[in-house]
């Protein structure tokens, strides 16, 4: 987080409606949630991410605590919104997007380094599958969200020990994949 | 069972990641010459490789921003005290329409925003005078000198309503209803005494042939006003004859009624007057226009008929 004594005026800010703040917190937190969602396997993390933004804005008003503790906040609103999709999505049949439609929006590439990057991307996501669901939220909220143990706790609305057993376990069951399933990442 | 000493893992193959081990991972230190945590230790760097925070695509971010400004517009009127206590409503409209989950205004939210307005206050109280007015009017029960301008008011556009004169014209030939109605008794009464003959009696023969007269006389004369009241001339006129005598004009709307009391109501004095007169002639409504007009006649079966609503009728069907 590179707000630091900032958080205060551009929160206070934001709780009025200023838009350069709350496009300050979008550009600062916003990749981090994406790569958040895109690990968890929404199939459309960006509008999940839109919508769990427009739920922080509308949730402002309730929201009281510092900058982790707000970093922890729109991972709990993401992560929410992550079960809501999934939840949507089963009750309704998916649309596919054209590929064309995702290269004008910047959403694809086509460049090697994306391609390697999906290869890793696969090879993640086959790993995190064997997972439980929160084991797979704790490490990714651990490795991609920066969350501390309390925070992961708050986001998923656990005790820190909890989380704590959670990250063990999620620790444990993946080294068991990696060396003796040889699943090579 | 197991020993304090004995790692919590020690019935598995490959142990667990202490908690100091794992937040090294994530700071980006090395495990430290542990070759058994560097698989750990390089998931945790494919992840982030695999998944980097990288800036959202413009398009996406000027979507996103644009939709968490218009969610953030109750807040921007709510921070201005003066505003919002005005234009509250107009502000979460706004704010509402177009937004990604609501596109939609209740009808029910327009209807409390309109009633929360003064204007709208003032144009539902409007409203609602316009029509118990309108009611009233309509219903004719408006004091005079209103009743005749709201009549001419709405006469202008093509509506009618009843006016004061109508009231009375009504009055007049109903005089009829509701004067008859009260005459309808005395009327009886009046008939009763009367020399009129009673339908059925002895009288009925006479009353024949005072119909005879009067279907020459009054069907002439109330031919030319139409076929049902011709009609109504021949049974009248048989009733009128009786009634002639008496010097009854009554007379009365309805074949109906002529059908049914024909054999004792009036005519020639009606087919003299007028051709409604002539027409006509029920034996209970007979007695009403007694009441009005005559001295009670009527046929036996007391009524005779006035001499005004047969007019009416006259024209009306005529």
């Amino acid at each position: 987080m590179a707000f630091g004594e900032e958080f205060d005026a551009i929160l206070g800010a934001a709780h009025v409606g200023a838009e350069w703040a709350w496009a300050a917190l979008y550009r600062e937190l916003a990749p981090s949630v994406l790569a958040y969602l895109r690990a968890s396997g929404t199939p459309d993390p960006e509008d999940v991410l839109g919508d769990a933004f427009v739920q922080v804005v509308r949730g402002i008003r309730g929201f009281e605590g510092g900058e982790r503790a707000f970093r922890a906040w729109i991972f709990a609103i993401a992560r929410n919104r992550v079960i809501d999709d999934h939840r949507y999505r089963n009750r309704r049949p998916v649309q596919p997007v054209p590929p064309e439609v995702l290269r004008d929006a910047g959403l694809i590439g086509d460049s090697e380094e994306e391609a390697l990057r999906a290869l890793g991307a696969g090879r993640v996501r086959a790993v995190l599958s064997r997972l439980s669901p929160d084991q797979q939220d704790v490490l990714l909220l651990r490795i991609l969200g920066g969350l501390t143990l309390d925070e992961v706790g708050r986001a998923l609305r656990k005790t820190p020990g909890a989380v704590k057993s959670l990250q063990a376990r999620g620790l444990a069951a993946l080294r068991r994949q990696i060396s003796g399933e040889a699943i090579s990442l | 069972v197991s020993p304090d000493d004995v790692s919590p893992d020690e019935m598995s193959r490959f142990p667990g990641i202490s908690h100091e081990d794992f937040e090294r991972f994530l700071a980006g230190r090395s495990p430290g010459g542990d070759e058994a945590l560097e698989d750990v230790e390089r998931f945790v760097r494919d992840v982030r490789d695999a998944y980097p925070g990288r800036a959202v695509a413009h398009a996406v971010e000027t979507e996103h921003l644009a939709a968490m400004m218009q969610a953030a517009g109750p807040l921007v009127h709510e921070s201005e005290p003066v505003v919002r206590r005005t234009r509250d409503g107009l502000a979460r409209e706004k704010s509402g329409w177009g937004s990604r989950g609501r596109s939609r205004v209740k009808t029910s939210d327009v209807k409390r925003r309109l009633l929360r307005s003064p204007v709208g206050r003032v144009a539902a109280v409007l409203v609602a005078m316009f029509t118990i007015f309108s009611g009233v009017a309509l219903a004719g029960v408006l004091p005079a000198p209103v009743q005749q301008a709201v009549s001419d008011v709405a006469g202008s556009v093509g509506i009618h309503v009843p006016s004061p004169a109508d009231a009375d014209d009504v009055a007049d030939d109903q005089g009829t209803d509701e004067q008859g109605d009260e005459a309808d008794d005395p009327g009886e009464d009046e008939g009763n005494d009367a020399v009129v003959p009673q339908p059925g009696t002895d009288d009925e023969q006479e009353a024949d042939d005072q119909g005879d007269q009067g279907d020459e006389q009054e069907a002439d004369d109330q031919g030319d006003q139409g076929d049902d009241q011709g009609e109504d001339g021949d049974n009248q006129g048989e009733d009128g004859d009786n009634q002639g005598e008496e010097e009854q004009s009554g007379s009365d709307d309805g074949e109906e009624s002529a059908h049914h009391s024909g054999p004792s109501e009036s005519g020639e004095g009606q087919g003299s007057n007028n051709e409604g007169d002539g027409h006509d002639g029920d034996g209970s409504r007979g007695s009403d226009d007694e009441g009005d007009s005559h001295e009670g006649s009527d046929g036996g079966s007391g009524g005779s008929s006035g001499g005004d609503q047969g007019d009416d009728e006259g024209q009306g069907e005529g």
